[in-house]
């Protein structure tokens, strides 16, 4: 699966670059992107719903799913405070890098206005760069690092972008913890990158 | 935002209500590989028509990569830490399979 996953994703930069892709597709492409996403996400509450144990187990979820999230800020910042020490650039930009959690366009935006086009470009590319190594990584991280830790790549983005393959390789169960996983972190891209920077 | 969460919703109603014929049900893994297939192309192709990111990545995409790379195994690394620490274990019959 991680071939194809591989796959499409290189055929469809490749495609994008070549410019292959009919107009009429290229112009609709955030609706499409996010109507397949939709789809998605529905078939994953599909089998929520109809799965009567997960209904038991959210119950049995405990509150400490909320530290997830943090761990999953704090490890993004302080691995991108680290390899800044190695790069030479400041602590603070880094962190604000790191903040960005997978969440490209919010990212890349908010820190080209608050400090410069410079960093705003890394910040996107970073995080670009970080959704497509989640989505290429779930597979072997749930495998080697279990169910929980195949929620940390994506960051921000495994309430949406990332959701179905967490499903797929860490259980459904971990679709509720990845979705809120998500939520809390997206909520925290706007109030930590402005802070750390 | 809003989209996604009414999708979850409106999925886990029609599946807590059994409301899907079987027919179609049975299809349903399939439904979402072709579904993972066609978003992971279409988000491709956002990338590769963007020529903002292709020039980017030229001139910053090793300092951006490693940076993802970074991020991502000390969320991994600071996951494994609270795992042993504080998280409830999921059972492990309940996992899903994945090749």
């Amino acid at each position: 699966m991680t071939i194809i996953i591989l796959l499409a994703l290189a055929v469809g930069i490749l495609f994008g670059y070549g410019g292959l892709i009919p107009d009429l597709v290229l112009g609709n492409i955030d609706f499409l992107i996010t109507f397949t996403l939709c789809f998605l996400v529905a078939s994953i509450g599909l089998e929520f719903g109809g799965n009567r144990k997960i209904l038991s187990q959210i119950q049995s979820l405990g509150y400490q799913v909320i530290f997830l999230p943090l761990a999953v800020a704090m490890g993004s910042i302080v691995g991108s405070i680290l390899l800044g020490f190695f790069l030479g650039v400041p602590a603070g930009e880094s962190a604000a890098i790191g903040a960005g959690f997978g969440w490209y366009s919010f990212s890349g935006v908010l820190l080209t206005k608050l400090h410069s086009i410079e960093l705003g470009t890394l910040a996107f590319l970073t995080n670009v760069s970080r959704e497509v190594l989640s989505l290429l990584l779930t597979s072997t991280v749930a495998r080697y690092g279990g169910p929980y830790a195949a929620v940390a790549p994506g960051g921000a983005t495994t309430m949406d972008v990332t959701l179905p393959l967490i499903v797929r390789y860490a259980g459904l169960d971990m679709a509720l913890v990845a979705f809120i996983n998500g939520l809390v972190l997206t909520i925290l891209v706007p109030i930590l990158i402005p802070l750390l920077v | 935002m809003w989209p996604i969460i009414v999708a979850l919703l409106v999925g886990a109603f029609i599946g807590y209500f059994n409301l899907l014929p079987p027919a179609i049900s049975r299809w349903a893994n399939n439904f979402t590989t072709a579904g993972i297939i066609i978003l992971l192309f279409l988000m491709g192709g956002q990338i590769g028509t963007d020529k903002e990111i292709i020039a980017g990545l030229g001139r910053m995409g090793v300092q951006a990569i490693l940076y993802a790379l970074f991020a991502i195994l000390g969320s991994i690394i600071a996951v494994k830490i609270l795992e042993v620490v504080i998280l409830p274990h999921p059972k492990k019959e309940e996992r899903g399979g994945g090749v």
